[in-house]
């Protein structure tokens, strides 16, 4: 009698388990498409009520599959909602930055091609002095050369990343 | 004050992306920096140096020979890659979504223990 009722709460609590990990499994999967669809209205609109929303879920979804409760279960509830909300902030930061690191890099091709048309066009060495003393861009090469701490690094993967450094310092 | 404190003033957007681009040490905010090398005069090393190490890749733009998006892939996956999943986390958790986790992390606990640890209290 014993075994049989050990058994079935064994089986009831790998089923609880299992619904839990597909509930936050959906949670992140809506938490995801509503970040995505969101980029072109607010890029920085932050879903910080999706764990909530999660832990709801899950709470419920354990009360229903696992009535007896206890300890472990409600731990396990609340560990997996404290893993499902820091791994869904990270990635929904992670399409935040990559949206936005988009439109920095965008700014870097645009600004790189206009000082690359006055430098290419420079006919001597006075005009290239006066663009090399004038233009702001121009620093970013000396700045490029300078740098030996990152020798894994190309000369123009140096003048990308510091390009884009500055437009995100000049915020 | 914000200004000369590291990452001070930005978002955790812009913070991610300022850490993973940071190249130069001791330098937290690059405007301030090139506008003050923009005043120092330019040697003929400097031109020397900017025929030969920088004009190719200039006149490589210039021609088409790398395309728009090109440069803006290889630079977004370059500046992408020195992201770790850590940092994101890291600037990703603000005051608020801290709030939203414990939140979550509270209902949780308390729908999912026994109904009558829930009486007791």
């Amino acid at each position: 009698m014993d075994t049989e009722f050990s058994g079935s709460c064994a089986w009831r609590q790998i089923l609880t388990v299992g619904a839990c990990l597909v509930v936050v499994a959906l949670g992140l999967a809506a938490w995801y498409w509503f970040k995505i669809h969101s980029l072109n209205i607010w890029s920085e609109m932050s879903f910080v009520f999706m764990p909530a929303l999660i832990g709801l879920a899950v709470g419920w979804v354990v009360r229903r599959c696992s009535p007896e409760g206890g300890f472990g279960i409600a731990s396990f509830a609340a560990a997996l909602t404290l893993s499902a909300g820091l791994v869904g902030m990270a990635v929904q930061h992670k399409i935040a930055v990559d949206f936005f690191l988009r439109r920095v890099v965008a700014v870097v091709y645009e600004e790189t091609l206009n000082y690359a048309k006055m430098a290419v066009a420079a006919a001597d060495d006075e005009k290239l002095r006066s663009i090399l003393s004038t233009r702001e861009t121009a620093v970013i090469g000396r700045l490029a050369a300078g740098v030996t701490n990152e020798p894994a690094l190309s000369y123009e993967q140096k003048c990308g990343l510091i390009h884009v450094n500055w437009i995100i310092s000049r915020r | 004050m914000l200004r000369h404190s590291p990452l001070g003033g930005l978002s955790g957007v812009e913070s991610s992306i300022w850490e993973s681009s940071h190249l130069i040490p001791d330098a937290f905010y690059l405007d301030e920096l090139i506008a003050k090398r923009l005043k120092e005069p330019v040697p003929d090393g400097e031109l020397i140096r900017f025929r030969n190490q920088e004009l190719p890749g200039l006149k490589q733009l210039m021609e088409n020979r790398i395309s728009c998006p090109d440069f803006e892939q290889q630079l977004v996956e370059l500046t992408e890659s020195r992201m770790s999943w850590n940092s994101l986390a890291y600037y990703g958790l603000g005051p608020f979504s801290g709030i939203g986790i414990a939140a979550g992390v509270i209902f949780a606990y308390l729908l999912a223990r026994k109904p009558s640890e829930q009486e007791l209290i």
